[in-house]
């Protein structure tokens, strides 16, 4: 069992509160089974900045800032913010582009996945499935060596410019110009009250850069420590909270046909979520922590963000993420380019001769 | 951070800028055509376009509308035919067709023109889109589902599976998701 102390308090109050508003955003305007889902915000986001024309995708996702600036709330008032990176840059970048592959592939992040499954949505099986084979292979890959490098500290303020790009998002959003573009059908149209998106993501970033809460590091360390690992049991907390506050809110449909947002074609959502475990176990955290880490200074972080930002406007222009239909040949083919990439990756970054058994 | 004399200078610089852009933004150094918006603001652009589209498509089908209202079903799919010709691969025509198919009981086909429609323009499933159809296209759904997963359990078909898929993938559409 895990040592009850005051951090392991503060992982079970971020996962509980991460399941609660993760439901709740959905009730309050978030698409249904979306209340929070890092990889279609930040297609939504990225189609508001006109890096893809679905005109169904479009919106600034508040939630995304808030996520930031709750990390750097959290940091700086906590003496933790530190302008660090240099690490794997440009990987790190394709990293983050591979991300959304695989979550667009899936339809949804690792934070979605768990809201479908509380939601009832027994589609999502299969993308836990994936998801664990994933983080399996990439503490397999550590195990191996594989290791992107240190981060180092860097000059003053080079952790701020990804936290500066998100206060420019934040004047859009509050602005609203002209050039930027905002749904008025689709799922980008359905959205929660853009100042209480922005307080929930400010709380949750807050909360998660406190606690360091991640869904795929619970994983990572369930599958390596079990019980005695304090992350997995906030997973725990989010999921019965999660669950609770579907059921109570009528969000509740338990089965596997009909679900929003979803598909059936199982192989592929295994392996878009396999890719997305794997990748994160590498760069150290899923989606919605790297924003999180971004926000105490990160920079390498940050190039995760500005990964997938750029993957959020590849999946929709190059017709690669999924939809209620199922996986085009694009977006299997983009699914096996990104297991691709992560095996490169890891031949590439993997430190020979110093493991026991390891090539020389 | 400010050490000496050029450090003074950049931050000078800095503020200078941030100045400029104020001074620009508030129109200071004229009133700039890209503030004005020399285009058309591309949000009423888009507004406009959305309801044109709509109104356009009303207005264009509704003979075939007539037609359907006054039971005559069988002209009313001769005029999708012809506007199959005019506006190939248009979901309007394929969601009328399978009103058409399935008031005559054609079932399979009739699922698979709605959902090849909802496939093409989501509008179709969408409250806030004037084109919706949501009542129609749930009242399909309910119905059919149970009657086509009884049907499978006496044969089953590759035309009745497929029937499925159609209506599991219409449900849920219905069901919304980010798409």
């Amino acid at each position: 069992m895990p040592v009850f102390d005051r951090h392991f308090w503060l992982i079970v109050v971020s996962g509980a509160t991460l399941g609660l508003l993760g439901v709740l955003l959905a009730v309050w305007g978030n698409p249904d089974n979306s209340g929070i889902c890092v990889s279609c915000f930040v297609e939504n986001s990225a189609g508001a900045l006109g890096l893809h024309d679905n005109p169904r995708m479009q919106y600034i996702r508040p939630e995304l800032i808030g996520f930031v600036f709750g990390a750097i709330l959290s940091s700086r008032l906590l003496g933790e913010f530190r302008s660090r990176g240099g690490s794997a840059v440009m990987p790190r970048f394709f990293s983050g582009l591979f991300l959304i592959v695989g979550c667009a592939v899936f339809i949804g992040c690792p934070i979605k996945l768990f809201l479908r499954l509380t939601a009832g949505d027994l589609t999502a099986l299969v993308g836990l499935a994936g998801l664990i084979i994933g983080v399996w292979f990439g503490i397999r890959s550590l195990a191996a060596g594989v290791h992107l490098g240190r981060s180092e500290k860097q000059r003053d303020g080079s952790g701020l410019w990804v936290p500066a790009l998100f206060l420019l998002l934040l004047v859009l959003v509050l602005v609203k110009p002209a050039f930027v573009r905002f749904s008025v059908t689709g799922s980008a149209a359905l959205h929660a009250p853009a100042l209480i998106s922005l307080a929930a993501g400010l709380f949750l970033g807050f909360l998660a850069q406190r606690s360091r809460f991640c869904v795929t590091a619970s994983i990572r360390d369930f599958l390596l420590m079990g019980r005695r690992a304090p992350l997995i049991w906030g997973l725990f907390a989010f999921f019965i909270v999660a669950t609770a506050t579907s059921v109570a809110s009528g969000g509740f449909n338990f089965g596997y046909y009909g679900q929003p947002g979803s598909h059936h074609d199982v192989f592929w959502s295994l392996l878009g979520m396999a890719l997305v475990g794997w990748l994160s176990v590498i760069i150290g955290g899923c989606p919605f922590r790297q924003l999180i880490k971004a926000g105490e200074g990160d920079s390498d972080a940050g190039m995760v963000v500005l990964g997938m930002l750029v993957g959020g406007g590849v999946v929709q222009s190059w017709e690669i993420a999924a939809t209620a239909a199922g996986v085009n040949s694009f977006g299997k083919v983009a699914v096996l380019v990104g297991i691709a990439f992560v095996i490169i990756l890891t031949l590439f970054y993997r430190e020979r001769g110093t493991v026991p058994g390891s090539a020389t | 951070m400010i050490r000496d004399l050029f450090d003074k200078f950049l931050l000078l610089g800095l503020v200078a800028v941030a100045v400029a852009i104020a001074l620009v933004l508030g129109g200071f150094f004229g009133q700039d055509d890209a503030l004005i918006t020399q285009k058309r603001n591309p949000a009423v652009e888009r507004a406009m376009q959305e309801k044109a589209r709509s109104a356009f498509l009303l207005e264009t089908y509704q003979p075939v509308e007539h037609l359907m209202l006054s039971d005559r079903h069988a002209e009313a799919l001769l005029k999708l035919q012809e506007f199959d010709k005019t506006f190939p691969g248009e979901p309007h025509t394929m969601i009328l067709r399978g009103s058409i198919l399935v008031t005559q009981g054609v079932l399979s086909e009739g699922l698979a023109q709605y959902a090849a429609a909802v496939k093409i323009n989501g509008d179709y499933v969408d409250e806030k889109s004037s084109l919706h159809r949501r009542d129609e296209i749930n009242q399909l759904v309910e119905s059919a589902v149970p009657a086509i997963r009884k049907s499978l359990q006496v044969a089953s078909t590759p035309t009745l599976e497929k029937s499925l898929r159609d209506a599991y993938y219409l449900q849920s559409r219905l069901a919304g998701g980010c798409e």
